[in-house]
């Protein structure tokens, strides 16, 4: 086949009919989804964040209340609080991304590579310090309560042993995704960008 | 732009340029059922990017830049599943295909890589070089050079077929 014929060929196809009343129903459809979408993650963050400054305004109100006796409340509170802005953020990126798609193709898929860095990041670097900020929240509770006499050392560490398990594997479910699945994807962009870029 | 006059013009765009989408999905993807899938996320794609729409550009122009944009970042996700396709690929035609020799080209095309895809595909369907290179932020003089290497290519691996 020469390239003339490629291009009478081409030239000659036939589109499928296009069905634009099932096409403007999916659309509906999404937004449908992604509002929802939207008002969960936003009355989360707002229930999240709001018991987070409850806990923190009843610590600093109440002289019953120690940091001893309630560092598991404001741990919770903080990883709940936490993992509230994460979706926030991630929801945001999902929206951001077709922000991308109306520049030019190097523009587009230099502001989505950079989204990946920055998803890489918050993966491997942010959440994990976060969780490491609760630990420590919860390290220092434990270390209140055994200088009280409240709790044997034996039991106070193994609560803090437990929350180190639980945070290392949520660390581990991340960094696995950024290695496996994100890290691809921008070596990926970054293979196509300098396929761009080449003269 | 009003909710109403966007639903318009969303329904105008399709009515008169889905031939893009799916000569974009096709040349993405063998698998129809990906096809569908891409093709599905371009009209998504295309209805949050038609209020930014200026007119500046020809619509069939911007239309093109949002597909690929999206087919360049939504071939990503599905690399085990393509890997498998490419399998699938090289395999003969089935012999009721509709246009055994439009199969031929979108399999050729679907050899290349994306940036080489999206300037055949954009030039195939008559765009200048200056409408080629602001759609892939490139220069027309670049984009030139690269089309005639790509054209050889093409020229050389349709050549006995």
């Amino acid at each position: 086949m020469s390239l003339e014929e490629m291009e009478s060929t081409w030239g000659s196809q036939s589109a499928p009919v296009s069905d634009t009343a099932a096409a403007q129903a999916w659309i509906d459809k999404s937004r449908r989804a992604v509002r929802t979408t939207a008002l969960f993650l936003l009355v989360t963050t707002l229930i999240a964040v709001g018991n987070l400054g409850l806990q923190l305004h009843r610590l600093a109100v109440d002289p019953d209340r120690k940091f001893a006796n309630s560092y598991s409340e404001i741990a919770l509170a903080a990883l709940g609080a936490g993992f509230a802005i994460f979706g926030v953020v991630s929801f945001r990126l999902g929206q951001r991304k077709y922000r991308a798609l109306m520049h030019d193709t190097r523009r587009c898929l230099e502001l989505i590579l950079q989204e990946k860095r920055t998803e890489i990041t918050a993966l491997t670097a942010w959440v994990p310090a976060t969780l490491l900020g609760c630990l420590g929240l919860v390290a220092l509770g434990k270390l209140q309560i055994i200088g009280s006499g409240l709790e044997t050392p034996a039991n106070a560490w193994s609560g803090v042993i437990f929350a180190a398990v639980f945070f290392l594997i949520i660390s581990t479910v991340l960094i696995h995704r950024a290695i496996a699945f994100v890290k691809p994807e921008a070596r990926e962009l970054e293979t196509t960008l300098r396929s761009l870029a080449l003269d | 732009m009003t909710s109403g006059s966007r639903e318009e013009t969303f329904a105008a765009w399709l009515q008169e340029h889905h031939a893009i989408l799916h000569k974009v999905a096709r040349s993405f993807s063998a698998a129809p059922a990906e096809q569908d899938e891409l093709v599905q996320d371009i009209r998504l794609a295309l209805w949050h990017a038609l209020p930014a729409f200026d007119g500046r550009s020809k619509p069939s122009s911007y239309i093109y830049r949002i597909a690929l944009n999206r087919a360049l970042s939504w071939k990503r996700h599905r690399r085990t599943y393509r890997a498998k396709l490419a399998q699938l690929e090289n395999e003969p035609l089935p012999a009721n295909s509709p246009d055994p020799r439009l199969e031929l080209i979108y399999a050729e095309i679907r050899h290349l890589d994306g940036v080489e895809r999206s300037l055949i595909l954009l030039q195939l369907d008559g765009f200048t070089y200056d409408e080629i290179g602001e759609t892939l932020g490139l220069t027309p003089t670049n984009v030139g050079a690269r089309l005639t290497r790509i054209r050889q290519k093409l020229a050389a691996n349709l050549k006995d077929k």
